[in-house]
């Protein structure tokens, strides 16, 4: 099929479809990650969940978030990856509004309810150029990822939990590139096709001292995970009395030595 | 030890609707 998927970050026109591709719900089962947790690897699962306590106060204070926060998910990130450098370049707060859509106007940023990855083989690499400047050329002639740092605001967390793929149970024919596209720019994500091979984690009850990593892009190659697909899910055995889900993510760069 | 499938197999689970993009799209007509 020659036209690919896109989806409009903002309300389209009156008569434009908003994406021109169809969601297609499936159960699946999720398993809980605590018990292996020190067993997945993210160079072959591409996730792991690490304790995270943090200095940070008030999460909604974004100048606290980049003096405080900021640091502490690089400390993190390169222990994690083996890096020797960190570039922490945007975060998102997502509060739940009940029935409020995603970049809907006036409304916080709402929980994603489809499984994506957040760059591709080609966005992953222009993400650098774009924010690297000249150093750009030689930052791309070594590894490099792109890291989420996921955790709830307030736990534990039982509206929306994130669910994962283990990377290493997702085919590359799997991954679907698709245009996301602003007002003034068209970014690339991944879509996921369903696959019954998908295996998929989640952490029950995260508390606000956890974090949750997420490789969403890598350049090494040859069995390492470069792509790790999320979703928010509606967890069948949480009380109707839930908090709405608080949780902040930021997205960095990792550079490594060679 | 690395993660084996039987590992998995054994984890407490829940069953979860989760939202994938389905095979087919159209053609943009607008973009």
């Amino acid at each position: 099929m020659a036209a690919k998927p896109y989806n409009l970050t903002y309300e389209p026109a009156p008569g434009e479809p908003r994406s021109n591709s169809r969601p297609e719900p499936h159960i699946v089962p999720i398993h809980d990650m605590r018990p292996v947790a020190d067993r997945l690897d993210f160079d072959r699962q591409g996730i792991a969940l690490v304790e995270a306590r943090t200095a940070q106060r008030d999460f909604y204070d974004e100048d606290e978030v980049r003096r405080v926060y900021y640091p502490e998910c690089v400390d993190l990130v390169l222990a994690a990856t083996g890096g020797i450098r960190a570039h922490v370049f945007d975060h998102t707060i997502r509060r739940r509004v009940w029935g409020g859509a995603d970049r809907a106007p006036g409304t916080p940023r709402q929980p994603v309810t489809r499984v994506h990855n957040d760059y591709t083989v080609t966005s992953g690499p222009q993400r650098v150029r774009n924010l690297m400047g000249g150093e750009a050329t030689a930052l791309l002639q070594r590894r490099f990822q792109i890291v989420n740092v996921w955790r709830p605001i307030r736990g534990p967390l039982r509206d929306a939990p994130l669910a994962l793929a283990d990377a290493s149970s997702v085919a590359p024919a799997d991954f679907i590139a698709s245009d996301l596209i602003y007002r003034d720019r068209t970014g690339e994500t991944y879509n996921v096709r369903y696959n019954p091979a998908h295996r998929w984690f989640y952490a029950p009850d995260m508390r606000a001292d956890e974090a949750i990593l997420i490789k969403s892009y890598d350049s090494a190659e040859g069995g390492i995970a470069r792509f790790a697909p999320h979703t928010s899910f509606e967890d069948p055995t949480a009380p109707a009395d839930k908090l709405p889900r608080e949780s902040i993510e930021i997205r960095m760069l990792v550079f490594h030595a060679s | 030890m690395s993660l084996t499938p039987e590992m998995i197999e054994r984890l407490p689970q829940v069953d979860g609707v989760l939202t994938y993009i389905a095979r087919q799209w159209r053609r943009s007509p607008t973009i």
